[in-house]
Order: structure tokens, then C-alpha cells, then sequence
């Protein structure tokens, strides 16, 4: 079987009033949403009704330009680029500015997105008119060939992509920095992408079916658009949770791919793997602190019997030095953590103390141990928790852990530091002593005894530690709260420490310990302020002087520096840990996201063990050494969440651009002023264009005479001697029978007979083009690319 | 329309992805934006939709072994641009029961809202030609909306002229084919009959001079020559190049006899139950009408020859004369 399908030739493009209205229209908006799109996102300043004057002027020229034959195009496209660049020529100073202005607006809107330092402003002190207006006048030229370019796109191609593709950039990049243009334009933007879309289709096969779809589409979808903003407003917007949930799982499988891939045994891992533990370094970088942010996605899952608010510990930092903490040394341990085979080939230390194994007890298990000999009927707790985007070093743990080293699985004790992960395991379990107190009386087992002893030597030795260079201000710190206590300040923290100072009967030192971190809490309350955004401290300064005694302000990993280095001074051994903080519900379950990410303090109590102690205002009463398996109200969390890793900062200064007033002496200086070659270039490709129109026209005419049909070819040769004949040549009849042939025979003309049109037409070329009086003959070369 | 089903399932996919990472409210706007555009689609589709139906032409007739042209044409009854239209037709021949289908694409707008078909017409018979499912995509040409209304057409494929001698007993310029029968009224003739008397005969037919021999009334009865009842038939089963022949040879018979002036039947028997279809063939009207009716019947390998059986023969008619036709040749006379 066969089908024919019956495919008349294509009628050439003709402008229709409906296809001019729907084009028009659709030009328009592009113009309208594209530019005021970029304009509102950056918040430049422009005159909007300059701006309305400049979208109607330059989508009449482009309707204009492409609505005319195409042999029409090169005379208004040559009128319009030399007034284009005679306008440049003369608002060349002015549009210097408005490149500097609209620079400023881009910069700084991207420096407050993405909180980078890098905000600028003009040298030249201008007003914000002329700022407005240089502005307005650069987006004005701008748009004139964009016009252009998109009216190419919308009448004569009515291509959407390209449509799309010239449209899309405007509202895309302030959308990749977070920043929503505004929503009119952005409509605008959006109802003529819908409609193009919408009528790409039967554009190809029926353009002027195609407008008169346009005229209806248009209505239809700036309805639609209506609905939606009318039905999701934009007051009321909530995130759906799916997307959170998805973005979570998404940061979290990245997570996950970026440690397999790269650490561990993964295949462009750098460390071992093969069972071994994570990387945990303990490090905590303070000089980069500066203002927090998080994106909400999920670290931790946790499932447990405990409720209410936790401390998960992540790590504990010993040895501060002005910008970090970081781990002891290894060495430095002696063999307390060794096993007894390594303790046997143990090299010759050069530290002055030397202290010997705990045997296999964990000092992190001492609170538990010791409760658990008072209390051995004490229901434990059973604590499960996932990692799933935290920190992949370390296991987060709450206090008081009653299993030991043996009896841990996939993660074990980094010294005293944490608990490391093993590879490959992301979900833990321990279990737990809740209700640990260390003022109970609670006594550790006689066979931990020794091993405590021990590790209080090694906790005295290597935890008081403090950098010369923040004394002062520890001292500082430490005679402004005698003076307080001594001048009756109505602090109670302070109060407490002098009764307790006062009272007949000998207080116990892990009492007038714990009360000195309390005292030290209270003076930071008294002395700084919570702030989030707290910025970086200025390079050279000491991270906890600088807090002190200049800022007074910052956010956990201040406070609790802070803290550890006063209780230091004070004499009791503290250091510096980081973890999370989360809100235990009734139902056991909690998904830990990252802005609960938190730093504290523990102090070393004797014959105890490591209690936690919190220093930050935000989390004013809270306790992280209590746990309960009691059913309890979540403990509301204190707003904004701080936390100890912080995002990139930046520091609000602006700074000047290299820019400068028009006119000034120092314009010798610059080291190319782009308008030296802009216009010559631009005058060049001017008068290239009329060279070039004629070969392309040239180039056409001899296409169409070498067509593979002859009939065609004839056709071709018979039409242009009829555009020829209103030039004064003349169509041989030969050539007249040859086309009716060719068009109304069945017959396929032979090739003698297309070198006899073919020649013909050229022959009237040559003699059109003699005949004429020169300023007609270049009006036929160049402009009407016709000899 | 799949690889805009794709680009559409891309768009949303690239839409969902901006919902997830991009936290503000246009994100969930876009995906909305995005999932109602359909809806849009099919509406703004639906005008042109509702005005345009498809018809599908034939020639009428035309004779075995060339090609059988349709025409599809899509009529539209509005200005609003119609997306390209799938069609799907089926055809088959309902006599040999030859069959296949043919997807084409209609255009409206450029020039391509009419196809021509043709159709291989190798065998007699009834070419059917019917839209079986046309839909024109919606303007995003993601969905399928059907046109309303079908659309068929039928072509005879009718036999060639074969080489058929008349029987002799039909060729005879002036009694071929023609038996003796009482004339109503009685009156003179030459040839006449002898019978007896019956109540009602009028006095002057009685044969006085015989019937004092026999000594019984008897009545001459004047005869005239009447044309026999002609019937013609053929087994409606076998394969289709004998069939073709059969028809061929039959239809060919026909156009003779009507040539002649002698209206004739033809019968035939259903393949199956044996049932007898009986035609009067008196013009190329009625052979055409027959011819229809004999196409649209499938004709099976084989069957129930309608010799096997009686032929309907009218009772005042007398002994009619019967051609059997056959692939190879014309048999019978008068039985």
C-alpha cells in the first residue's frame, strides 16, 4: 500500500494583524519581565517609567523591523545600529556610571546571598538620581538589541527554545543565589514561555494559525497564572515536607557517597580501610568562626529510652592555642590506653610524667560505673543512634556510658577523647547509666580505683593548661568577678560561692568546683551577649581575649572557650567539647538536624570523672549531665540554634571599586577605555554588512539556480528577471515558455534548458546593473542584495 | 509525541528538583505551574478538536488488478489550529478476505489535512476502507484526544472481461433459448396444442373435427414461443485467483445475456449453510447491485456448491434454463 500525502509549497511568511498583536505582546513581556526580572533581583536603582517608555519603543522597532520582507531587513537594522551607536557615542560617560551602578547592585546583592565579604560601592559621589538614571540609560541600551534578538526569536522563528534560552538567564541567576525577582515580572517571564510552549507545536505546520492560537493561549495563561497566585499565596507559604525531607536525604546521601568514595576504603579513599576507625581528629578550628548557618537537613537519628533534652557528645578538645583546639598527643597519654603487649614496647619518653595503663577502664565510664556500684538495680538505657550526616568520625553519645571497651560494637574509645566510628557502621548502640550525680556520694568499684587515680594525675597534668598570650585576659576576667563578689553583686551563682566560702563545715571540692563553673557561667551571661551572627575575629587576635575583652559577644564556641580556659585558671581541669543537642519526644525517636550542633564544657571532678557543664546563655538551664528515662516534656529549644560549625563569614565593610567620576585627570590612567574600540568596531561591521548582504543575496540566487530540480531552478530564474524587469530588464520570451513549462508540464526540464534561463537571468544581471544610475545601483547591490 | 512525553517528564523532574533545592515559594509555584499546563493544553486543544471530523472518499468502482485509491480529508469547521492527527485505518477485501492497516499523519494548516491512499486491488471484490482510531495530540502533544466520529468508505473491485462464448442454445437470433407457451386468449397461430375440454374454454377453440373422432371435446390450444427462464450460478467459494476467474466469466456471461436483452438470476449458495441468494439481473444497475452483494460476502477455500442443492425457480416459469459458471467454463442448458 502507499499513501501520498498532498504538500502544497509553503507560503512565504506574511505579518498578520493577528500574528503582529500576539507577537507584539509576547515581545513585550519578554522585554518587560527579562529586564525589570534582573533589575528588581539585584535591587537596582532605575526610573521604571523611563524603563516602560524603553520596553514600548523597542518592541515597536523590533515588530517593525522583522514584520518587513526580508529583503526590507538590512535598511531599518542599519538605521537602528547607527543610532545605537551614535546614542553610545554620546551617553558614553553616562553609561560608564550606570555599568558601575548596575555592577554595585550584582555585587553586593551577591555578597548579602551568599554572605561573602566582598561588598562594594562607587568612589564617585554621585546623587541617587544620577545613579538612577546612568542605570536606566545602560539597561536602555541593552535592551534595544535584545529586543532585536528576541523579536528574530518570537516573528520570524518562533522558536521557544531560543526564546527561552535568551529569557532565562535574567531570572536564573539571581535564583541561584536565593534571590526571588520580582513576582510581576517573574510572571510575566513565565507567561511567555507557557505560551510559546503552548503553540510550538502547531507553529511549524500553520504560523498563522499558530497567531491566532497566540491571541487565545495568552489570556488563558495569564488566567491560569492568576489561580495559582490567587490559590497558593504567597503569605501563606509553607515548604512542603516532602522537599525537606528530600533535600535531607539528598545531603545525606552526599554525605555518604562523599566517605565512600573518598575516605576509608572507598575507591579514591586516602586512609586505610578494611574495618579501621574513621578519621577523628578532634580539631576545632575557632579563627574561621563567624556568623552560623545551617540548611536544616537531618545528622543524626536517634532512638532511645531516655527523654528529654540530651547532650550527644561528639569529641572533647584539650589543648587550646589562640585559633583551635586540638587532641593531646598521643605520647602524651603514656600507656594509659595502651594494651598490655604494646605497653611492653613502649619507646623512651621524653615527658617528664609517665603514666601507666588504666588497666581497660574508660574514664568516659567512670559516672556510670560508680552509679551503677550505688545503685546496681538501676534500670540502664538503651541508646541507637544513626549517622546520617553528621560528622563521620565520631559516634554521638550521650553521658554516662556503662558499656565499656569490650563491650562496644563498630566504634571504640579514642583515648578520652570520643568514640570513633568504625568504617562501614553508621548505626551504634551503648547503653547508658541515667540519673548520674556527682554530688550522690556515689563511690567508683575498688577495682576502678586505681585506674582513677591514675588517669586524676594525668587529668591535673595535661588540663590546666593555658597559652601566655590569653592570660591577661583570664586575669581580667577572673579580678573582675572578685570584685563583683566582694561589692555584693546581685548574681546568685555569685552569692552561692560566697556562702559556700563563708559556711563553718568544709565544703567538698567537686561542690566548690561545680560551683565555680557556675560562677563562670553567671560572669559570662553578665558579660557577653548571645549573637549568632557574631562575626570572625579579626586575624592575629586571640580567640578568647578577643571575646573578653573586645567583642562580648559570640556563640557557643565562644562561651564555651571561654569557660574552659576561666575554669582552667581557676584551677579545675576543663576542656572543650562538641556534640549535639537534641529533644528527646515521648516516642523515643528524634531526627537530630544540624542546627542542633552545640559546643560545652566538662570539668573533671575527683573520684567522678568528666562532668558536663553548660556555659551558653541560649541554653540557659540546661543540664547536660542529667539524662531520665522518665516520660518528659521535650525541653523547648532556645532560638537561634548555635553551633559549632560555622559558615563562611563576612564582614559587612564595604569595599571601594577602582571606579571613578567621568571626566576626571586620572582617566589617562585606565588601562583601556573600551569605547576606543567599540565604535570603530561597531562602524566596521556597519559597512561590512552591506558587502556581505550582497554576497549573501548572491550566494542564494546561485543556490536556488543550482537546486537540484531544474524545473525549480527554471522557476527560480524566471522570478528574479520579474524582480529584475522594475529595474529596467527585460524576461526573453525563451526564458517566459521555459517556465510555464516548467511549472505546468509534467515534463522535467533538461539541463540545456536551466543554463538557458540561468544565463538569461544572468545576462539581465549584468545588464540591469550597467543600465542603472549609481546611487540605484548601490540601492540594488547592497541593499536589496539584487545584482 | 514520545519525545515530548519525555521533554515534559524532564520538565517536571527539573521542577521537582527545583522544589527540593530551592527553598523559597516560587520553587512550589513552578511545580504547580508546571503540572496544571496539561490541563491548559487539553482546554485550548479541545475548540479545534470539537470542530474538525474526518472523511474518507473512494473512487466507487474500478475493475481487478490496478490500485484502489481512498482519499482521507480532515474538515475543519473553526480557525483554531489543530495539532497533527494520527490516524489509524484498517482495510480489507471483504470477498477474498485480504485485510491490513495503515497509519498515516494529517496536518492541518500546511496542506496536509488530505491523503491519498492506495490500496493493492490484485482480486475481485469489496474493498472496505475505516478509520479505526484517529486523535490529534494536545498543543504540549502529550495526550491522545480522540477525533469524534468514524470515517469509512467501499470500493467494488470489479471483474475483468473474460472470453466467454454464449450457448448455442441462447445464440439462435430469434428462439434461442425460447419454448412454447398457450397463449393468453387463445387467437390464431401457427403452432398450437391439443387438450381437452375445460369449463370457461370458448366454443370457437374446440377441434369439433377431432373430437367428433374421439368423441370427446377437445380444445386447440394456440402456442406461441416464450423465452425460458435463464439462471445463472456459480460456487461462492475457492480460492481468489478462481474466483476472480468465475467472476470474471460470470459477469461477462451477464453483460452478454443483457446485451441480448434476456434479463436472467444468478444464484448462488452461502458457503456454510447452503442458503440460496437469488438476484435478478435485468440491467448493470441490478448486476451491479448483485456484483455488491456477491463482494460482500466472504468466500471461503472451499464450501457447499449450490449444485448440491435446488435452485429457486419460479413455478409458472417452466423448466428454466441454468448456466453453471465455473473457473474454467460455462456449463448446462435446459434441464
Amino acid at each position: 500500500m502507499k499513501r501520498r500525502a498532498v504538500r502544497p509549497k509553503r507560503p512565504p511568511f506574511r505579518p498578520t494583524p493577528a500574528s503582529v498583536a500576539g507577537g507584539g505582546v509576547l515581545l513585550f513581556l519578554c522585554l518587560y519581565g527579562a529586564v525589570l526580572s534582573f533589575v528588581s533581583a539585584f535591587s537596582a536603582r532605575t526610573y521604571p517609567l523611563l524603563l516602560a517608555g524603553g520596553f514600548v519603543v523597542c518592541t515597536a522597532v523590533s515588530l517593525l523591523t522583522w514584520s518587513l520582507p526580508r529583503r526590507w531587513w538590512t535598511l531599518p537594522l542599519f538605521l537602528v545600529s547607527g543610532l545605537w551607536s551614535w546614542g553610545l557615542w554620546k551617553l558614553w560617560d553616562w553609561l560608564v556610571l550606570g555599568e558601575i551602578s548596575l555592577r554595585c547592585a550584582v555585587v553586593n546583592t551577591f555578597c548579602a546571598s551568599l554572605g561573602l565579604d566582598g561588598y562594594i560601592e562607587p568612589v564617585a559621589q554621585f546623587s541617587p538620581s544620577v545613579w538612577a538614571m546612568s542605570a536606566t540609560l545602560l539597561l536602555l541600551a541593552a535592551m534595544l538589541p535584545l529586543s532585536l534578538l528576541l523579536g528574530l526569536a518570537i516573528l520570524r522563528f518562533r522558536s521557544f527554545w531560543l526564546t527561552f534560552w535568551v529569557t532565562f538567564p535574567f531570572p536564573l541567576v539571581p535564583i541561584c543565589i536565593s534571590v526571588t525577582p520580582a513576582w510581576v515580572p517573574l510572571c510575566a517571564l513565565l507567561l511567555v514561555w507557557c505560551t510559546m510552549g503552548l503553540t510550538a507545536l502547531v507553529g511549524r505546520q500553520d504560523p498563522r494559525g499558530a497567531a491566532r492560537l497566540t491571541l487565545a493561549a495568552l489570556p488563558s495563561a495569564a488566567l491560569l497564572l492568576a489561580l495559582l497566585t490567587t490559590a497558593l499565596p504567597q503569605e501563606n507559604y509553607q515548604r512542603p515536607q516532602w522537599a525537606d525531607d528530600a533535600l535531607d536525604g539528598f545531603n545525606n546521601w552526599a554525605t555518604h557517597l562523599d566517605i565512600a568514595l573518598f575516605q576509608g576504603s572507598g575507591p579514591f579513599g586516602l586512609f586505610g580501610g578494611g574495618g579501621g576507625l574513621s578519621n577523628a581528629d578532634g580539631e576545632v578550628d575557632l579563627s574561621h568562626a563567624g556568623p552560623l548557618g545551617f540548611s536544616g537537613r537531618t545528622v543524626l537519628e536517634v532512638e532511645t529510652e531516655l527523654r528529654g533534652r540530651i547532650y550527644l557528645r561528639g569529641f572533647s578538645s584539650a589543648v587550646y592555642d589562640g585559633g583551635s583546639w586540638g587532641p593531646l598527643d598521643d605520647e602524651e597519654y603514656g600507656a594509659m590506653f595502651l594494651e598490655e603487649e604494646e605497653e611492653l614496647t613502649l619507646p623512651d619518653y621524653s615527658s617528664v610524667y609517665y603514666f601507666p595503663s588504666l588497666d581497660g577502664w574508660q574514664p568516659l565510664n567512670f559516672p556510670a560505673l560508680a552509679n551503677r556500684e550505688a545503685f546496681p538495680d538501676k534500670d540502664y538505657a538503651k541508646f541507637t543512634v544513626r549517622n546520617v550526616g553528621a560528622d563521620p568520625g565520631y559516634v554521638y553519645v550521650p553521658y554516662h556510658i556503662l558499656s565499656q571497651p569490650e563491650e562496644l560494637g563498630g566504634t571504640a574509645f579514642v583515648n578520652d577523647v570520643c568514640l570513633a566510628r568504625m568504617e562501614d557502621v553508621w548505626t551504634h548502640t551503648v547503653y547508658i547509666q541515667p540519673g548520674c550525680n556527682p554530688l550522690s556520694g556515689a563511690e567508683l568499684p575498688a577495682e576502678v580505683q586505681d585506674a582513677s587515680r591514675n588517669y586524676e594525675n594525668f587529668v591535673y597534668s595535661s588540663y590546666l593548661d593555658i597559652p601566655e598570650e590569653c592570660l591577661p585576659a583570664l586575669e581580667g576576667a577572673i579580678a573582675e568577678i572578685s570584685e563583683q563578689m566582694l561589692s555584693g553583686a546581685d548574681v546568685p551563682a555569685y552569692q552561692r560561692y560566697m556562702e559556700l566560702l563563708t559556711t563553718s563545715s568544709a565544703p567538698s571540692w567537686q561542690a566548690v568546683q561545680l560551683l565555680m563553673a557556675d560562677v563562670v557561667t553567671a560572669y559570662l551571661e553578665e558579660t557577653a551577649e548571645y549573637n549568632p551572627d557574631a562575626a570572625v575575629t579579626p586575624e592575629g587576635e586571640d580567640f578568647v581575649s578577643y571575646f573578653l575583652t573586645e567583642s562580648h559577644e559570640g556563640y557557643c564556641m565562644h562561651f564555651a572557650s571561654a569557660a574552659a580556659l576561666m575554669l582552667r585558671y581557676l584551677g579545675v581541669p576543663a576542656r572543650y567539647v562538641a556534640g549535639y543537642v537534641a529533644d528527646v519526644p515521648s516516642s523515643g525517636k528524634v531526627s537530630v538536624p544540624d542546627s542542633a550542633a552545640h559546643a560545652w564544657v566538662e570539668i573533671y571532678l575527683n573520684g567522678y570523672g568528666w562532668e558536663p557543664v553548660e556555659v551558653t546563655p541560649a541554653y540557659a538551664g540546661g543540664n547536660p549531665g542529667r539524662s531520665s528515662t522518665a516520660e518528659a516534656t521535650p525541653t523547648p529549644t532556645a532560638t537561634p540554634r548555635p553551633s559549632a560549625t560555622a559558615a563562611p563569614s563576612a564582614t559587612a565593610a564595604p569595599t571601594p571599586t577602582p571606579s571613578q567620576a567621568p571626566g576626571t585627570a586620572a582617566e589617562e590612567e585606565e588601562p583601556l577605555n573600551p569605547r576606543v574600540f567599540l565604535i570603530p568596531l561597531l562602524a566596521v561591521l556597519a559597512v561590512l554588512a552591506f558587502p556581505a548582504n550582497r554576497a549573501l543575496g548572491r550566494s542564494r540566487r546561485e543556490r536556488r539556480f543550482r537546486q537540484e530540480s531544474t524545473n525549480q531552478a527554471v522557476i527560480a530564474a524566471y522570478l528574479y528577471l520579474k524582480r529584475l524587469e522594475r529595474w529596467g530588464g527585460e524576461t526573453p520570451e525563451e526564458t517566459f515558455a521555459l517556465a510555464k513549462k516548467a511549472k505546468f508540464s509534467p515534463h522535467t526540464l533538461t539541463e540545456v534548458e536551466r543554463e538557458t534561463a540561468v544565463s538569461s537571468a544572468r545576462a539581465a544581471t549584468v545588464q540591469v546593473d550597467k543600465s542603472l544610475p549609481w546611487y540605484k545601483r548601490l540601492w540594488c547591490r547592497y541593499i536589496l542584495g539584487l545584482t | 509525541m514520545l519525545h515530548r512525553q519525555i521533554s515534559y517528564a524532564a520538565l517536571i523532574a527539573a521542577a521537582i528538583v527545583f522544589q527540593i533545592f530551592f527553598r523559597f515559594y516560587l520553587s512550589t509555584f513552578t511545580l504547580v505551574l508546571v503540572a496544571a499546563l496539561p490541563v491548559l493544553s487539553v482546554l485550548l486543544t479541545l475548540p479545534a478538536l470539537l470542530g474538525s471530523t474526518l472523511r474518507l472518499t473512494s473512487e466507487g468502482q474500478i475493475s481487478r488488478g490496478g490500485e484502489g485509491h481512498f482519499t482521507l480529508r480532515l474538515e475543519r469547521k473553526n480557525t483554531l489550529p489543530l495539532p497533527p492527527v494520527r490516524v489509524r485505518l484498517t482495510w480489507s477485501n471483504q470477498l477474498t478476505g485480504e485485510r491490513g492497516t495503515l497509519a498515516c499523519l494529517l496536518r492541518s494548516g500546511d496542506g496536509t489535512d488530505q491523503l491519498s491512499l492506495s490500496l493493492p486491488a490484485p482480486h475481485c471484490g469489496q474493498l472496505v476502507c475505516a478509520v479505526e482510531r484517529a486523535a490529534a495530540c494536545d498543543l504540549l502533544g502529550l495526550f491522545p484526544l480522540p477525533l469524534p466520529g468514524r470515517a469509512g468508505a467501499a470500493l467494488l473491485l470489479l471483474p475483468l472481461p473474460a472470453e466467454v462464448t454464449l450457448p448455442a442454445e441462447l445464440d439462435a437470433p430469434r428462439t434461442g433459448g425460447a419454448v412454447l407457451r398457450p397463449r393468453p386468449g387463445g387467437g390464431p397461430g401457427e403452432d398450437y396444442d391439443l387438450r381437452e375440454y375445460r369449463a370457461g374454454d370458448p366454443l370457437r377453440s374446440i377441434h369439433w373435427k377431432l373430437s367428433s373422432k374421439k368423441g370427446d371435446l377437445v380444445v386447440r390450444e394456440t402456442l406461441e414461443p416464450r423465452q425460458a427462464e435463464l439462471i445463472l450460478t456459480y460456487d461462492h467459494f475457492g480460492s481468489p485467483e478462481e474466483l476472480d476467474q468465475v467472476f470474471d466469466r460470470l459477469c461477462t456471461l451477464s453483460r452478454l445475456l443483457l446485451a441480448k436483452g434476456r434479463s436472467h438470476r444468478i444464484q448462488w449458495a452461502a458457503p456454510v449453510s447452503g442458503e440460496i441468494t437469488d438476484r435478478e439481473v435485468d440491467s448493470e444497475r441490478s448486476l451491479m447491485a448483485c456484483l455488491e452483494l456477491a463482494f460482500s460476502l466472504a468466500a471461503p477455500p472451499s464450501g457447499r456448491s449450490i449444485l448440491d442443492g435446488a435452485l429457486k425457480m419460479s413455478p409458472s416459469a417452466g423448466l428454466p434454463l441454468h448456466f453453471h459458471v465455473t473457473a474454467r467454463d460455462v456449463k448446462g442448458g435446459r434441464k
